[in-house]
């Protein structure tokens, strides 16, 4: 967290973080992937797994041992170069953008003067993998996939950052922490400090920005089984395929804590002081605060998955470009003009 | 940042960037050129951060490789060209031609950068006056708003204009094609391709 004065020993340090907290995220993949089977399991009035382990707790790691064991076939005709580059291509800049998102109290993998910034470039460079994937695979149904894939993540990469703006405008910084600490303040009153309420708009585009991002349905467009087989991944087997699907749940977990960062107070909660010179204690307590909120954020995704259809591709596009970019656009303005005039633009709340 | 770690970090981007820049012109297939177009544009970011222009660096990743590059992308794929469906490009003549234009626009370059005013000056003792200490936000997004806004402000306004202008102009030749009731991805598609 500090710098130590020692070269070696901040490089340690570094080092031990980056471990810990990229082991943590790929950590949760799989118990993401179990809770999220589990539930839909539930929403759908089924059993769902339950037979490896204890309340099929072992599932996830027989899927990981059949997936790894699982023969990796290369079909006939594609390209191969780009078809081995594209499952990289999406796990890569998932996982690294992670890096400037703070799990605790000014804890993060590494800090940038530029953090958010830095998170939406790398995270956009995932629309490589889901391109050249599905291109490669020398597949109608894939290059299908992966055109809706660069299309649609695109179009939406607008609308998120708009709001993500908004944000830092009101924050007049970029600095993640320095985000969160401003949405603190003490009592049960402190909540509504939350960009959250703040910003309930720029909050309600970056939701959904962000589903479309993800490719989590409602806004799967990309793979939606019904119309393209498996869609930019038809073509991909074993670990290949795993890593196209680690890439996709590290993105949604990056995106959630992106969301909780901006929007839902980070590591902070409006009883819990933060203090000026933490102990051990305080930063697990934000790290623990941190990891609540991302949960209750992962279990909104699967929840919002396992109960709206999937929508049209054309409605798809329609709404992104003929209703969310022109809102953020709104709000951009309306930001900035409460900005200059010094008032809140949600007049009837008195704050 | 120490100086020779400096110059090799330097080294190691220039190098990738020229070769990848020689790769996105003699690659046969368009994707594989567009592939290199972005390492391309990853290894002038880098330069940029390497000079301290973080956000500057950023915003070249941002928005050529991470928008721009995929439009691209997008275009190329929606052709989808197919190693064996590709025309056998130029001849020997064609690309000695081509080598030569490369190699005296190279040597034009040479010769006015390395004979400019500017290049006597810093390399020349003494030449230029040792500069007050850099400031920490150097290069930051602040800083660099700052100076967007007061002394390039004429700049800046004209070229939002511009890009103004052309939306508009994508936006009235795509109409003009599609009337109210045609396709509708087709023209989310085309729209898609002139707005960003």
């Amino acid at each position: 967290m500090s710098d130590s004065g020692t070269p070696l020993l901040d490089f340690f340090f570094a080092a031990l973080r980056a471990i810990v907290i990229f082991a943590a995220v790929l950590q949760i993949v799989p118990a993401l992937v179990y809770f999220e089977r589990r539930l839909a399991a539930w929403i759908q009035d089924r059993i769902g797994p339950n037979q490896v382990g204890p309340v099929g707790l072992l599932q996830p790691l027989a899927d990981v041992i059949k997936l790894a064991f699982k023969e990796d076939l290369t079909p006939e005709g594609v390209d191969k170069w780009i078809y081995r580059l594209g499952p990289a291509l999406v796990y890569a800049p998932a996982i690294l953008a992670f890096t400037v998102i703070p799990v605790g109290m000014d804890l993060q993998v590494a800090s940038f003067d530029v953090g958010v910034i830095f998170l939406l470039t790398i995270g956009g460079f995932s629309v490589y993998g889901l391109a050249f994937g599905g291109w490669a695979s020398n597949n109608k149904y894939s290059l299908l996939g992966g055109l809706r894939a660069s299309a649609q993540l695109i179009s939406y990469e607008v609308a998120l950052g708009l709001s993500v703006i908004a944000i830092l405008m009101t924050a007049e910084t970029v600095d993640l922490n320095s985000i969160i600490r401003q949405q603190w303040a003490p009592g049960a009153a402190g909540l509504l400090e939350w960009n959250l309420f703040q910003q309930p708009l720029a909050a309600f585009i970056f939701l959904v920005a962000a589903f479309a991002e993800t490719n989590r349905l409602p806004f799967d467009l990309p793979e939606c089984e019904a119309e393209l087989v498996g869609g930019f991944h038809t073509e991909y087997t074993g670990l290949k395929f795993a890593m196209f699907f680690m890439g996709e749940y590290v993105a949604m977990i990056t995106m959630s804590a992106l969301m909780v960062t901006m929007f839902l107070g980070g590591w902070s909660l409006p009883w819990v002081e933060i203090p000026t010179s933490p102990s051990i204690g305080d930063v697990a307590l934000s790290v623990g605060i941190f990891m609540g909120k991302l949960v209750l954020l992962l279990f909104f995704y699967i929840w919002v998955r396992w109960t709206l259809p999937r929508f049209r591709y054309d409605q798809l596009m329609n709404i992104g470009w003929k209703v969310f970019i022109p809102l953020s656009l709104l709000n951009l303005g309306l930001t900035a003009l409460s900005g200059v005039l010094g008032w809140n633009w949600l007049i009837p709340l008195p704050w | 940042m120490s100086g020779w770690l400096e110059h090799l970090v330097f080294g190691i981007l220039a190098t990738v960037s020229v070769l990848s820049s020689f790769l996105v012109v003699t690659r046969k297939n368009p994707i594989y050129s567009a592939l290199f177009l972005v390492v391309m544009f990853a290894m002038v970011a880098g330069i940029f951060m390497l000079l301290d222009a973080t956000f500057l660096g950023f915003m070249q990743l941002l928005v050529y490789a991470g928008a721009i590059m995929v439009l691209y992308l997008f275009v190329i794929m929606l052709i989808n060209p197919r190693d064996e469906t590709l025309p056998d490009e130029g001849g020997t003549s064609e690309k000695a031609f081509a080598a030569g234009v490369s190699l005296l626009v190279f040597a034009l370059l040479t010769f006015g950068i390395s004979n400019s005013d500017l290049v006597t000056e810093m390399t020349t003792p003494g030449g230029i006056p040792a500069l007050a200490e850099v400031p920490a936000t150097h290069g930051a997004i602040e800083a660099f708003g700052y100076e967007l806004f007061s002394k390039h402000l004429l700049v800046f306004e004209v070229a939002s204009i511009l890009i103004l202008v052309g939306i508009i102009g994508a936006v009235h030749i795509a109409m003009k094609q599609k009337p109210a009731s045609a396709d509708e991805e087709d023209s989310n598609e085309e729209r898609l391709v002139t707005d960003v």
